[in-house]
């Protein structure tokens, strides 16, 4: 995975003055995670449905094995192909081999973060072929040559300013065009749907497969699934090889929570279950339409790596985003510091779990373990747990910045000795008094700046806790 | 070794190293006997469809015969200027006796079927876009949610719900069911029957630009549903 040689802290830096991400990240997240609590409230049920779907992908997952043969073997049934890939290369190499094949020139795309974890699309564009987002976000951050910046809501830190300077220098837009949202979203239906007629091929991801019907069910709010996996003669389906329910019950369930804790919807307004092509009897489709041809791509991609260690439990995760908008990290930085593709609290942990925690040891750090990601989650990860993980296999493998060891190591020093302790406690005290400016420290050398840079700290008490217990004891 | 035992030989061999809080050698089971009402129960299931499609900005009508069908048709058809639809074969078309009266008023039924050559679909596909109005039956509802369901089929096509800017679907009554659950027990075929399954509730929307609600961005902008006895 390609990795900016911007740093982590300067991404921040930036998100954390950029005033219309700041703006757009408080009405977005404030507007999902009301919106969840509101949707989970008015289920009766909701705790213990939640308990339900977290031990159906427990169980899904420690039989992973079993479940995917048992899929495959049901795609294969309805006629549909199924492909097995190991890395991103594997996978690149067999859905541009489909398409080469068949002639393909032009590719709809419904949003899929396992085809962004691929590069899927500079792969297809490399062999020549026009490769298009149909999600109205997704396809926005491709005009815009950006990377989705949210799992559900890809360009929120965009305003309607820019997508209208964007509409105008990409699409040719004129002034009615761009009177309003609903005009806007107009023309870009009229621009997609005339890719859409076009298309040779759709890609589509997977929200979540059906190992004992071999289906694949999407959802979606904007209806682009469902054309992407219609109109073309061709469908292929990239699914990350956890994203396994074993039956149609189980899909039910899943979905009963999954809008519900993404926007606060009861239900998205597409759901989309499909199994195998366009049905056919002695070679002549009995179907009016759908693809004539099915093929789903199961990928790996580091997965296994994942699965083998103690991060396995984040392979529950079943991509509704309730994490990111309820973390106070994310709240602050928004999708774009993370640099990847996955983002939030559950990006943290997957990130490093596929590409390894050098360079990406910062990201279990932004997090301020207060449990929000583990509490909104929908299947109740553990996000905190692995994230602790993650940092200290950071410290073992001594990722983290020398100053760091050398500061923890004088620490350690100082509070296994009572006498030391009380010394270096008054000393930060008095330090802290002088370096105060009424009572709040808002610059810090060196090192210590991080404390600073973006927060104002308290100066320490005059008395420390120990002094006044005595003093209060001796009246 | 093929790619698929490879494949799953590697999970194979990660497995006994997998931390997976809560796995249990045996699949959990139904949800309280599945056919929960995860909702409030709907205690009229006609009225509470009617509500939540109502709140998803979708419109319902229930009638009492295939004249009432005529006429709602026809003013949805009057309103956009339009006189072709694109829809499903009459026979999976509930009362469809409809069918006749609009097309004797010069209404035309386009059925979907896509040729087999890459030229020829663009070309049909091309043709079918023209069309503002879809006309679907429906093989079930979800009182819980306003969803309608469809299942594709000989003469069922998925373009009919999709394509054109304003959908008409036609939905017994007797199809409604309490919960997406209710209905998957009701059904347990509704998924492998066709290649297809679909669940909508209400009109296309997005809120991909500044979160701003707009509906029809790619699917039906309009979902008129009419509730036959």
């Amino acid at each position: 995975m390609a990795v900016s040689n911007v740093t982590f802290y300067e991404r921040v830096e930036e998100a954390l003055h950029d005033r219309q991400l700041q703006t757009a990240l408080d009405i977005s997240t404030t507007r999902f995670t009301t919106g969840r609590k509101n949707a989970l409230a008015a289920l009766p049920e909701a705790e213990a449905l939640r308990d339900h779907a977290r031990r159906i992908r427990a169980h899904t997952i420690a039989h992973l094995d079993r479940y995917l043969a048992q899929f495959a073997d049901a795609v294969e049934q309805t006629g549909g192909q199924v492909h097995w890939a190991e890395t991103a290369a594997e996978a690149n190499h067999i859905v541009a081999n489909l398409a080469l094949s068949r002639n393909v020139k032009n590719v709809v795309k419904s949003k899929s973060m396992v085809s962004e974890e691929l590069h899927l699309n500079q792969t297809l564009e490399a062999h020549g072929m026009r490769v298009v987002e149909t999600d109205l976000g997704e396809y926005i951050a491709q005009l815009a040559e950006e990377k989705p910046s949210h799992i559900i809501a890809p360009v929120i830190h965009k305003t309607r300013e820019d997508v209208a300077n964007l509409f105008r220098r990409k699409l040719q837009a004129t002034d009615e065009d761009l009177t309003d949202v609903p005009h806007m979203t107009a023309l870009a239906r009229r621009v997609l749907r005339n890719e859409f007629l076009q298309a040779d091929m759709g890609v589509s991801g997977c929200n979540f497969a059906v190992a004992e019907t071999g289906s694949i069910c999407l959802v979606t709010n904007e209806g682009n699934g469902r054309l992407t996996t219609t109109t073309p003669r061709l469908h292929v389906a990239l699914m990350g090889m956890e994203r396994l329910v074993p039956t149609m019950e189980d899909l039910g369930v899943m979905l009963q929570i999954l809008a519900r804790s993404a926007t606060g919807q009861k239900t998205s307004v597409y759901t989309n279950i499909i199994t195998g092509p366009r049905r056919t009897a002695a070679g002549q489709p009995v179907e009016p339409d759908g693809p004539d041809e099915l093929h789903v791509v199961i990928i790996d991609n580091g997965r296994s790596q994942i699965l083998g260690s103690e991060l396995a439990e984040i392979l529950y995760c079943i991509r509704c985003g309730a994490c990111l908008n309820a973390c106070p990290v994310y709240q602050q930085i928004g999708g774009h510091a993370y640099n990847s593709v996955y983002q939030g609290p559950v990006g943290s942990v997957v990130t490093p779990g596929l590409y390894g925690l050098d360079p990406w040891h910062e990201l279990p750090q932004a997090s301020t373990l207060c449990g929000a990601c583990r509490e909104v989650c929908p299947v109740r990860i553990n996000i905190p747990r692995m994230l602790l993980k993650l940092r200290s296999e950071a410290v073992e493998a001594g990722l983290n910045p020398g100053w760091l060891k050398w500061s923890l190591g004088l620490y350690r020093q100082a509070v296994v000795r009572p006498s030391k302790y009380h010394f270096g406690s008054q000393l930060t005290s008095w330090i802290s008094q002088k370096v105060a400016d009424n009572g709040w420290i808002k610059n810090l050398p060196g090192p210590l700046s991080g404390w600073t840079d973006h927060r104002d700290f308290p100066a320490l008490a005059k008395k420390s806790f120990s002094q006044r217990w005595r003093e209060e004891r001796n009246q | 070794m093929s790619q698929r035992a490879a494949f799953l030989n590697r999970i194979r061999s990660r497995l006994p190293q997998a931390e997976l809080p809560e796995a249990n050698p045996n699949h959990p089971g139904s949800f309280r006997g599945y056919t929960f009402a995860v909702d409030t129960p709907p205690a009229d299931l006609v009225d509470r469809f009617t509500q939540e499609l109502n709140a998803l900005s979708g419109q319902v009508y229930p009638v009492k015969n295939s004249q009432d069908i005529t006429e709602i048709i026809q003013q949805i058809l009057h309103k956009h200027g339009v006189k072709q639809l694109i829809s499903w074969g009459s026979d999976s078309l509930e009362l469809h006796q409809f069918v006749a009266e609009l097309t004797a008023a010069g209404i035309e039924f386009v059925a979907n079927e896509l040729p087999a050559t890459a030229a020829e679909r663009k070309a049909k596909l091309a043709a079918l876009d023209k069309i503002k109005v879809g006309l679907t039956g429906a093989h079930g509802a979800l009182a819980d949610t306003g969803a309608i369901a469809l299942i594709s089929g000989p003469g069922r096509g998925r373009l009919a719900s999709l394509l054109p800017p304003v959908h008409i679907a036609i939905l017994p009554q007797q199809k409604l069911y309490p919960s997406l659950p209710a209905f998957l027990a009701a059904h347990p075929e509704a998924t492998t029957a066709g290649s297809n399954l679909v669940f909508i509730a209400g009109p296309s929307r997005t809120g991909d630009i500044e979160m701003t609600l707009t509906m029809g961005v790619h699917g039906p902008g309009e979902l008129h549903v009419i509730l036959t006895p």
